[in-house]
């Protein structure tokens, strides 16, 4: 059900509609707190973070970034989606590095996918209507699986190449060259 | 390091836009961004062509508070009950005993290349100076010194928080530790709402910090937050 919610974007629609606010009026962010449309945002804060009130200081500092940036958003490089994830994806990444990792209380053992299999249920949850997301997914299908849960690890769960290197039980220069290859392969798939 | 070699670009753009780029070459390449057409493009692409995976995360919805302190971090303060403000400023006693020992403490600090803008201590009436914070605006880092502190309760954790005027929430502003220092990120949320706070509070919390956004346990300490 949920996977239906997320195709239709309506975070994206809603950031669209914001950048033609020129005074910050309440419409944008009261829209999105009534139909509750934080979603996807939200669930790569806390991913990355693992801590709630982390994530949830980090969704606070975006969204109140992203208001204040509304009129900078160019819909012509990038779906409103994609603008605010990587505003948030940047600010979490930029949280984690900056704490220690005890601060953080994060088991990355937690999120060892435990085979391919597990990865792919991952996987299945990329929306299938859309042509890009149908293309991402077949093409980490075609990574070998270490390198796939490395290029995972690394983008969903924000972790270093050591973090991920400690993760997957690798040398660390195995898991560079995984993120490396994995990337490059990805590359080529999506952009023959 | 040459940025005009797109082959380096690319690389770069990959690693940065995963996350795997890291510390100086992270925001080295985060200054090129700004000045590079190039590079923003290759950031772009990566950006469109990984964000499906990010959709993939499963759901969680923000607890009601987050979006209480976004809308006064834009500046469309809610108004909530006072109720509780009262029972934290009965808490806040012994300021002039921390001043005296804020004196003393701070100015045995080195100095550092930022001056902190804002300082306080948490002092305990009985044994004295607990922890040493500074706030940094351009670092956005909140530093910690423990001075004394006793280990927390089992399976809890100190927690500090900002007790901003006006009636407004407590905001946390993360985890103190028993031993040692630390340093805590500040987002730019939590500097907007450091300077309109004067007092900090520490309670005691389930370890990770406390489960719904608001102080849960114990308020152990409150100290008064100097501007420095």
């Amino acid at each position: 059900m949920f996977g239906t919610r997320l195709l239709h974007s309506p975070a994206a629609r809603n950031v669209a509609a914001c950048q033609h606010v020129t005074e910050r009026d309440a419409r944008c962010t009261n829209g999105e707190r009534s139909h509750g449309r934080t979603g996807a945002t939200d669930r790569a804060l806390r991913r990355i973070l693992v801590r709630q009130d982390l994530a949830q200081e980090a969704l606070q500092d975006v969204y109140v970034s992203i208001w204040r940036n509304a009129k900078e958003y160019r819909p012509a490089r990038a779906a409103a989606f994609t603008w605010m994830l990587s505003i948030a994806r940047y600010r979490a990444i930029d949280i984690k590095r900056s704490r220690k990792r005890e601060v953080l209380f994060a088991d990355p053992a937690e999120y060892v996918p435990e085979d391919a299999s597990t990865m792919d249920a991952d996987l299945a949850l990329i929306a299938d209507r859309n042509n890009d997301a149908r293309r991402l997914r077949d093409c980490l299908k075609e990574l070998s699986t270490p390198q796939r849960n490395a290029v995972c690890l690394a983008y969903m769960n924000g972790l270093t190449h050591e973090e991920v290197a400690g993760t997957l039980a690798a040398p660390l220069g195995t898991v560079k060259s995984w993120v490396r290859r994995g990337l490059e392969s990805l590359k080529r798939c999506i952009q023959p | 390091m040459r940025y005009d070699n797109p082959q380096l670009i690319e690389a770069l753009a990959r690693e940065y836009v995963v996350g795997t780029l890291q510390g100086r070459a992270r925001r080295r390449f985060a200054r090129v961004l700004s000045a590079s057409l190039v590079a923003r493009r290759a950031v772009a692409t990566w950006e469109r062509q990984l964000a499906p995976l990010a959709r993939s995360i499963r759901p969680v919805q923000p607890p009601v508070e987050t979006w209480a302190q976004i809308e006064v971090a834009i500046g469309r303060a809610t108004r909530t009950s006072g109720t509780l403000r009262r029972g934290w400023a009965a808490l806040a006693a012994g300021f002039a005993l921390v001043a005296i020992l804020f004196g003393s403490l701070y100015l045995t600090q080195r100095a550092t290349v930022e001056q902190p803008t804002y300082v306080a201590v948490v002092t305990d009436q009985a044994t004295g100076p607990v922890w040493l914070l500074q706030s940094f605006e351009q670092a956005r880092t909140l530093r910690v010194t423990t001075v004394t502190a006793r280990p927390a309760p089992a399976n809890s954790s100190y927690e500090l928080w900002m007790l901003p005027g006006g009636g407004a929430q407590p905001v946390s502003l993360g985890l103190l530790p028993a031993a040692g220092n630390a340093t805590l990120a500040l987002s730019t949320a939590q500097l907007t709402v450091l300077g309109n706070t004067p007092t900090l509070a520490v309670s005691v919390e389930p370890a990770g910090g406390s489960p719904t956004g608001l102080p849960t346990g114990p308020v152990i300490y409150t100290a008064p937050l100097l501007r420095s």
